[in-house]
């Protein structure tokens, strides 16, 4: 490439970083931006007007994709939203090719501003959930063969393979009810607290599911998650919390066959 | 419509690795006419997928294996940025790949604009600088595109609301320049010219004309918004007259080409789509015959026009494919499951 060009691209990837400015801009482009510098003016529109149909386009778009992922969390919000939201793509602008990915800090931004609802915030939380598991890769279904497969003295060292079609949350209020009433029509308030709802959101068979479980169990999913052998995250599990040690005496083969059931392992690593 | 100083088809040799199948009238895929098409399986010549929608798994990958079971489906892709600062994401065109081949895809495009400075993503077709150096800067990604999909792959003129001070050639022959140095197709949106001449005071025939025909892979037909200073590319349908006139001439001059019907807006029943696809599958057919009659002057109507309800500018089928859409409602999971 010739000097001049590598010149004249630089040049030209200068007025992108200018333009893409002016089209986040909350409020419409006037004149006085310089707008006129470098686009050209139509016979009906001056060049400021011009850019600001992008500004348009960008906000336009961007609220919509938020409205449509966030439907529980808007309503709960109320009024607030249209600020919040218009804050939100101003602190996080989108930055990935997928538009499902634009409401993924949100949670964390509402749970910066100080004032939300802690009800809001599982909403949010769980409305991120649902985003990321419905279109996360699919993985084929545990193999029981690799199971049977495996010694007793194997059992302890394994690793699982937990579903990317999965997330665990620990929440205040029973969000997950609350939104559905929120889609069946059903006006909704601000939830009750209530004692902590340890959720699984998981996808099965091409549909959403959300599942309550025992503190325990989702304590043992989290570090299966992370990578623990079975043998070590049972163990961490009862030293954290030594009222899960019969729990996990009692339980831990039913857990494990239905956890297999539902897909939420999909394959055990022997080491 | 006249036959006097009727310009002739292209006499340039389509190049060989172009040569992709003539699919006739298709429609893209979207999420409200899945269940019409796998239960009625309607007869229609292809499904145009928006790329990026089925990267990942669940309901959308499985609904795009059924339809490709059944239909010959082309990748359209809405984020590549070719002409940004940035080279064209590695993991993104893998992922482009694996589709590709998964669908058995005859050819995959996407669009020549940018579509964020680098460190953010606008979500938006955005205009170019039309200048040599961005030319090369195009070409030499789609060679590079191309080469590595071992696919033919295509690129769509745009439709634009603004224009760069800095460009220094009109933009078909901006389009040519690309698509002869990167040896690659174009896919011609005869609706996007039809914008653009309207928002850039162009003649809609020049620019068609100008284009390199034996490059075209596919056209793209659709609806669009006008707002009286400017006109938005909504893909709200049905396709007006003037780009209907248009496309009669685009086949005229392109010959037998895949055509795919758009409509992002106001999304009708499948029924209504497919009558649109029947009506623009006899135009098609008028403009193949050896006297198809010629458009003999400029199509677009610069009377201020009434404006119609306002939207966004289509995002062709949209990038986001929201749960909402996909009538996805999660459900409680009440079973007992052992202990849980």
């Amino acid at each position: 490439m010739k000097e001049s060009e590598r010149a004249e691209l630089e040049r030209i990837d200068a007025l992108f970083e200018l333009m893409s400015g002016l089209v986040q801009r909350p409020v419409a482009i006037t004149d006085d931006l310089g707008a006129s510098e470098h686009f050209l003016a139509s016979a009906r529109l001056s060049a400021a007007e011009r850019v600001d149909i992008y500004r348009e386009q960008f906000w336009l778009r961007h609220e919509e994709s938020l409205r449509e992922d966030f439907p529980g969390t808007m309503a709960l919000l109320g009024p607030q939203w249209d600020e919040l939201v218009r804050g939100y793509l101003q602190e996080f602008p989108p930055i990935t090719p997928s538009l499902r990915e634009l409401g993924f800090q949100l949670p964390d931004y509402l749970k910066n501003q100080g004032s939300i609802e802690p009800s809001v915030l599982d909403m949010a939380r769980l409305e991120r959930a649902y985003l990321e598991v419905f279109d996360a890769p699919d993985e084929p279904p545990l193999d029981p063969a690799s199971v049977g497969a495996l010694s007793p003295e194997q059992w302890p060292l394994v690793e699982m393979g937990i579903s990317g079609a999965l997330r665990l949350l620990e929440l205040g209020s029973q969000a997950a009810d609350l939104r559905r009433k929120l889609r069946a029509g059903t006006l909704i308030e601000l939830a009750e607290r209530v004692e902590p709802v340890y959720l699984v959101v998981y996808r099965r068979e091409l549909g959403l599911w959300d599942k309550e479980i025992s503190r325990t169990a989702h304590e043992l999913l989290r570090r299966l998650a992370s990578g623990q052998a079975l043998g070590a995250a049972c163990e961490t599990t009862a030293e954290q919390m030594p009222e899960a040690t019969r729990e996990l005496d009692t339980q831990l083969g039913a857990w494990f066959a239905d956890w297999a059931r539902l897909g939420w392992i999909t394959r055990v690593i022997v080491p | 419509m006249s036959n006097a100083q009727a310009p002739a088809p292209s006499r340039a040799t389509r190049p060989a690795h172009l040569e992709v199948p003539d699919l006739g009238v298709g429609a893209g895929l979207r999420v409200p006419h899945y269940g019409h098409i796998l239960q009625h399986q309607p007869e229609l010549g292809f499904f145009e997928a928006i790329s990026e929608n089925f990267f990942g798994g669940g309901k959308p990958r499985y609904h795009l294996d059924r339809v490709a079971e059944r239909y010959p489906v082309v990748l359209h892709g809405v984020s590549l940025g070719i002409g940004g600062p940035v080279e064209p994401d590695q993991e993104q065109l893998k992922r482009l790949r694996d589709l590709a081949r998964r669908v058995r895809a005859p050819w995959v495009s996407d669009h020549l604009c940018w579509t964020g400075p680098g460190g953010a993503h606008l979500h938006d077709l955005l205009p170019l600088p039309l200048t040599q150096s961005m030319a090369g800067r195009i070409a030499q990604r789609a060679a590079m595109i191309q080469d590595y999909l071992e696919l033919p792959f295509a690129l769509e003129n745009t439709s634009s609301y603004l224009t760069f001070g800095q460009s220094r050639m009109p933009e078909w022959d901006f389009v040519t320049e690309v698509c002869d140095r990167a040896d690659c197709g174009l896919l011609l949106d005869v609706n996007n010219i039809y914008v653009s001449a309207f928002n850039h005071d162009l003649d809609a025939l020049e620019f068609l004309r100008g284009l390199p025909h034996h490059r075209v892979v596919q056209i793209h037909v659709a609806g669009h918004t006008h707002f009286g200073t400017h006109i938005i590319d909504t893909h709200v349908g049905p396709t007006p007259a003037p780009v209907v006139d248009l496309y009669r001439e685009a086949i005229r001059l392109c010959g037998p080409v895949s055509t795919l019907l758009e409509w992002d807006e106001e999304i009708p029943e499948f029924d209504v789509m497919k009558a649109e696809t029947l009506r623009l599958s006899a135009v098609r057919a008028q403009g193949l015959t050896s006297d198809a009659p010629v458009l003999g002057a400029d199509v677009v109507d610069r009377s201020p026009a009434v404006t119609r309800h306002g939207g966004s500018a289509g995002q062709h089928g949209g990038s986001s494919g929201s749960l909402a859409a996909w009538s996805t409602e999660p459900t409680r999971d009440a079973s007992a499951g052992g202990a849980t």
